[in-house]
């Protein structure tokens, strides 16, 4: 069985759904991992589902499912989603990260906007890096993220994460 | 009787009138001692007396043949033929033959001519042991194992002593140059055999130890004399030590080490920046930027030098220079003939010539350092040292291992260095290693490592790491690991000392009147013996052990001006070990980072065993765990009265093995413990970050949970200053840092060091970007500095 790491964030999907392929690649170390999804949304839903394929023959999924209630589960297991956080995430996947002008620099490339972090950007408690998102309009078509020593991260390797929306 | 007396009495004076007189130190110590072994009352006729037979002689020297470098004890052999009847021999070549081993893993281990001539003969011999399956230049191959001859000289020692012992003494027939040479072969041959198997069943490097040879060597001697039938010799053959040999013994000593007087002028120091910019001393060293190239550099040691010396950067090539010392460091690009000849000129003038390269030929520079010191017979070898028995090589030179060098040096932290040969006899070896092994460079790795495991193929000890050669009125100084003087560990313990002997010892001028007058005392001191030059050989063995002693008890340079911080040596626990190649992780103990950083406050570091002395440089006791005795917490609260500033840092993770007490009860300052509402919950599901595009990563660390089932409540107890002034809290509002002041002077507690752990902190190397929250670790490391620079706490 190949190695498959899932994040799976849609469950739901009205049949008015807008529907994006995600694919992308997560690297830990020297682990990486082949990312592939889709995240779908409408009017009141948004989800995500997302699989991952590591080359030590294992599979992680990741699900969220973003409605009138948010949910959302690693690897089967359910974790609690706070309104305040569900709240952003919607935000985040409806239009992109929010980019402060102070710590991004943006530049078109084509029809596309890209923005590279001036700074180090945490992607979360104990996870600092450099980030780039690019944008088609207002959506969020890409993100880049790696972190710049091995130091600055719990997982005291180096990591980076992409992640393209289309 | 009285004449001897005499004699002894006038040369020991006729040495301390040139060594107080050329050198301008005292040695009264070694003085005294001369003058007390030329006034003890020997007994007429000596005091030992050995009488063994040619048979034992034979023996030893096979022996020995090993040991040291074996045609010096053919030489020795066929003198002994030669001379036979002179049974007394026995002695004076056992004893030589120690003193010679010295002096191989002292002086002759760093010249190839040594090495290849044991080499030579171990090739030759090797041919009789049928287990060998080829002979390589460097080595044999035993199923498919290439075993280094270097394994052999030392390992062999024991079974050609025995064999011999058996095949030379007991009555074979034939001559005595036939069983001599009997001997020799049978010893070698099966000497290599042993340490090939050795080699091979796993046992690497049993034999290759500077001690063993010494004990089997003692052992040889004391079974010759005891247990063998051997014949007895005429009264003239008796040896006798006395009060002349002892004397001469001191004497020959003293002259040895006579001399040595660092240079204590400001001068001129120049750094070739012209042939590569390795190592350059144009880097940032600030609280700004960050990264590898603001540490892999020789920044600091420009700054630390400029507290006293001037400082010129050659930027461009040059065709004559005008300095006292001149740094090559990493050369990338070649030397010109006219650069090389205008440092030839500057060397001979008086000049030194320090040249710092590194390990496996790295990027080229061994080849261009090697071009420029070929006139001088030194080269850097395309290797690099492996430890025996640990990650790294910490070199702690044994008292036969001191060189005037070496003098204050306890240690020095090797990280990764290469190997020194020379082709010269006038090479002088600085350091001397021991329980290393030197890898040959592969060229297919990064840093041109192999595979940095020790093993039968890699050369043995000894290994010279750094040699001096003089030339002229100069010297020229080789040191093979550059990481050593970078900025990240160049305040170390040790390595900012044997830098600065470098400086200081290396351009210490060479009086030619003090040579004639060392050369008198040598030949004042083989006349006062007054016998053959083969009781002179006796002399050795007992001369180097004295000359090595006075050498370890050399004083250690003196610090420079600047600003210092003192650590605390005799109590604080903490391990200083910037490592570039990360091997071991991130530590609770390690305070590399913490101790670098301080550099980017213009101050320099320092650990020492008597931070208290001066009140005008501050100190710091960390994580301390040795008992204060009432002496020092005396020393301590006076230094403070007198206007010391004192940071004192501990933490509770350390609350097992602290001792940091009694220190902070001498200043009225205590700790209580409160039990903050902190609850104790069941593992949970992973947490939801803040941002959904981190989830992938949530999948994967380990390190923290959504909380669930409460199982206790108040299950942490924390540690709270009392009597101080606060300055820091944590987030519970428990006071973890505060200040007193106390005379003029002051301490500060800082209750959490670990976050200036490398765990908490990170290395030295952290990247050129670096995180907010660890630029604010930072700064309040550079704030807890500024107290002790005179400023407030921020």
């Amino acid at each position: 069985m190949k190695p498959v790491l899932a994040l799976v964030l849609v469950t739901a999907v009205s049949s008015a759904a807008n529907v994006r392929t995600i694919a992308g690649q997560l690297a830990i170390g020297t682990m990486v991992y082949t990312a592939s999804g889709t995240l779908s949304e409408d009017a009141d839903t948004i989800g995500v589902s997302m699989t991952l394929t590591g080359s030590d023959d294992r599979e992680h999924t990741i699900t969220v499912l973003l409605g009138k209630d948010a949910s959302a589960s690693l690897n089967g297991v359910p974790i609690t989603v706070p309104a305040a956080t569900a709240s952003r995430w919607r935000g985040q996947l409806r239009g992109g990260l929010e980019v402060p002008p102070d710590r991004f620099e943006c530049a078109f490339k084509g029809i596309e906007r890209v923005c590279n972090s001036r700074e180090l950007f945490e992607l979360t408690e104990g996870l600092a890096g450099r980030l780039r998102l690019t944008y088609n309009g207002s959506r969020l078509v890409g993100l880049r993220f790696y972190s710049l020593a091995e130091f600055n991260n719990v997982f005291f390797q180096n990591v980076s994460l992409t992640l393209d929306f289309r | 009787m009285v004449g001897n007396r005499t004699s002894a009495i006038g040369a020991a004076s006729i040495f301390a009138v040139a060594e107080v007189s050329l050198t301008g130190t005292w040695r009264w110590g070694a003085v005294a001692l001369a003058a007390l072994l030329s006034l003890y009352p020997w007994p007429e006729k000596g005091s030992v007396r050995f009488t063994v037979g040619r048979g034992a002689t034979v023996s030893l020297l096979a022996g020995c043949f090993y040991i040291t470098t074996g045609p010096i004890f053919i030489v020795l052999a066929a003198l002994l033929l030669l001379n036979r009847r002179r049974a007394d021999t026995i002695v004076s070549l056992s004893l030589a033959a120690l003193g010679i081993h010295l002096l191989y893993w002292r002086y002759l281990s760093t010249l190839h001519v040594s090495s290849s001539l044991m080499q030579w003969s171990a090739a030759a011999t090797s041919w009789v042991v049928g287990s060998v399956v080829g002979v390589l230049p460097e080595g044999v191959i035993v199923r498919g194992q290439t075993v280094r001859f270097s394994v052999v000289p030392i390992a062999t020692v024991m079974t050609p002593t025995l064999v011999s012992l058996l095949a030379g003494v007991s009555g074979t027939p034939g001559s005595l140059l036939v069983r001599t040479i009997l001997t020799i072969l049978a010893s070698v041959g099966s000497g290599v055999a042993l340490s090939v198997v050795f080699e091979l069943s796993g046992h690497v490097h049993f034999f290759a130890v500077a001690l063993w040879p010494l004990v089997i060597t003692g052992i040889g001697v004391l079974a010759a004399k005891t247990l063998l039938p051997l014949p007895q010799t005429d009264s003239a053959s008796h040896l006798t030590i006395g009060r002349r040999w002892a004397v001469a013994v001191v004497l020959l000593g003293l002259g040895l080490r006579g001399g040595a007087v660092s240079e204590h002028r400001p001068l001129h120091i120049a750094f070739d920046e012209a042939h590569g910019k390795w190592e350059t001393v144009n880097a940032p060293l600030n609280q700004v930027d960050y990264g590898r190239h603001t540490m892999y550099n020789f920044v600091l040691m420009r700054r630390w030098l400029e507290t006293k010396h001037r400082i010129t950067v050659l930027n461009s090539r040059w065709r004559n220079i005008d300095a006292d010392v001149l740094i090559v460091k990493m050369p990338v690009e070649y030397y010109a003939a006219e650069e090389k000849l205008a440092i030839d000129q500057f060397v001979r003038r008086g000049g030194l010539l320090l040249v710092i390269g590194d390990h496996t030929n790295l990027y080229g520079t061994g080849l261009i350092i090697n071009d420029l010191l070929r006139p001088y017979g030194l080269e850097i070898e395309a290797s690099a040292t492996v430890p025996w028995d640990s990650a790294h090589y910490d070199f702690r030179p044994a008292w036969w291992q001191r060189t005037r060098y070496l003098a204050g040096v306890s240690e020095i932290q090797f990280q990764t260095a290469g190997t020194i040969r020379a082709r010269t006899p006038w090479a002088i070896p600085i350091v001397v290693a021991d329980r290393v092994g030197g890898e040959d460079a592969d060229y297919s790795n990064e840093r041109f490592f192999g595979d940095l495991h020790p093993g039968p193929e890699d050369r043995q000890p000894p290994l010279v790491l750094a040699v001096e050669r003089r030339k002229g009125q100069g010297r020229i100084v080789l040191f093979a690991d550059s990481t050593v003087f970078s900025s990240f560990s160049f305040m170390s313990p040790g390595n900012v000392d044997i830098f600065q002997n470098f400086i200081g010892l290396g351009v210490s001028g060479r009086s030619k009147v003090r040579i004639l007058l060392i050369i008198l005392l040598l030949a004042g001191c083989l006349l006062l013996v007054r016998q053959r030059l083969w009781f002179a050989l006796t002399l050795l063995p007992p001369l180097l052990a004295f000359s090595a002693y006075t050498a370890s008890a050399e004083r250690a340079p003196t610090p420079y001006p600047g600003a210092w911080i003192n650590f605390d040596s005799r109590h604080s626990h903490l391990e200083l070990r910037a490592d570039p190649r990360d091997e071991h992780g991130p530590d609770y103990d390690d305070y590399s980072t913490f101790y670098a950083w301080i550099a980017r406050t213009g101050m320099f570091p320092t650990v020492s065993a008597r931070a208290f002395r001066d009140s005008h440089t501050p100190a710091i006791i960390l994580n301390p765990d040795k008992p204060f005795s009432g002496a020092e917490l005396d020393d301590i609260e006076h230094y403070v009265k007198q206007g010391g500033r004192l940071l004192v840092m501990d933490d509770a993770r350390f609350a097992a093995r602290s001792t940091v007490l009694s220190l902070l009860g001498r200043f009225g300052v205590g700790l209580s413990r409160s039990l903050p509402s902190s609850s104790l919950y069941d593992a949970g599901p992973p947490t939801a970050p803040a941002n959904v595009f981190a989830l992938p990563f949530e999948l994967f660390r380990n390190d923290r949970r959504a909380p669930g089932r409460e199982r206790a409540r108040r299950a942490l107890a924390v540690d709270v200053l009392t009597g101080v002034s606060p300055l820091l809290v944590d987030d519970r509002g428990s006071v973890i840092a505060g200040r007193k002041d106390i005379g003029v002077g002051s301490v500060v507690v800082f209750l959490r060091s670990t976050v200036f752990s490398e765990a908490v902190m990170g290395d030295v190397w952290v990247g050129s970007e670096v995180a907010p929250e660890r630029i604010q670790l930072y700064q309040l490391e550079y704030d807890l500095v500024g107290f002790l620079r005179g400023a407030g706490v921020q």
